[in-house]
């Protein structure tokens, strides 16, 4: 009777774990992030574009391929470049 | 309730209602960490229900041997012990105990969700003394139903092996 018993109890508590389970899984495990602050320094610096921590499918081509109006940012940063080139007498390809 | 159901159906109902109670509390105690705290929720709220359920049960059919609520009584207690016949007192002192026990633990812990989160300490605290009381009934009735047998079969082998029990 007692093995019965207890045979039952694990049962119960198979079907209960797996209930919870689900639960959890629906409910997302852990504490309630609704008002909890972004951890990530890149979430801080950034809050509206703040992710889950894996880095984004078109993070790589965001980069490289800014848009137009950042066209003239990037030869002002390359004529920066140059002139710093010219003055340390360095070069990109040594 | 219990004009229609036979003792052999009440007691598959309590015998459900126990493996609900046990089941729960083990995934609720198991679980009992911040990184599981879904599961947590959701098996203490299957305890807090079981016990409603009990009481419930026990309050609508208060003639019934099997599901009647435990009612100890320390008169009893004394009489067992002086005369050691008929059932074991212990056996409705440790199910009103566990009833009392593990219904404060659960309902401080689902007051602590929500309302009253000042009785999250007061829920542990519970929660691990109940722990003891359940080590308590099971070992009780483990002794009870299986443990006396096997004491002293042990008790009976053991003296047969010793040498100076055979002269």
């Amino acid at each position: 009777m007692l093995k019965k018993m207890l045979i039952h109890g694990l049962i119960a508590a198979a079907v209960i774990g797996g209930a919870a389970a689900v639960y959890a899984s629906g409910r997302g495990d852990g504490y309630a992030m609704d008002d909890a602050a972004p951890t990530m320094r890149v979430d801080q610096a950034n809050p509206e574009t703040a992710n889950n921590g894996y880095i984004a499918k078109d993070a790589g081509s965001r980069s490289f391929w800014r848009g137009h109006d950042d066209d003239h940012e990037r030869e002002h940063e390359y004529g920066e470049r140059s002139e710093h080139d010219r003055k340390q007498g360095e070069r990109d390809d040594d | 309730m219990t004009p229609t159901m036979t003792p052999r159906q009440q007691q598959t109902l309590l015998l459900f209602w126990h493996a609900w109670f046990g089941g729960g509390y083990l995934v609720t105690y198991l679980t009992a960490d911040e990184d599981t705290y879904g599961m947590h929720l959701f098996a203490g709220y299957a305890v807090l229900a079981a016990v409603i359920v009990r009481v419930l049960v026990g309050l609508i059919a208060p003639n019934s041997k099997l599901l009647k609520l435990p009612q100890p009584k320390l008169g009893g207690l004394s009489d067992w012990f002086r005369s050691g016949k008929g059932r074991h007192p212990f056996f409705s002192w440790f199910a009103a105990t566990l009833l009392i026990v593990i219904g404060a633990a659960a309902a401080t812990g689902a007051l602590s969700d929500s309302l009253m989160t000042w009785l999250e300490d007061p829920h542990e605290a519970i929660s691990e003394a109940s722990l003891w009381v359940i080590f308590a009934h099971i070992a009780f009735v483990t002794f009870m139903y299986g443990g006396k047998k096997f004491i002293r079969q042990a008790v009976t082998k053991l003296a047969d092996r010793l040498p100076f029990t055979h002269a």
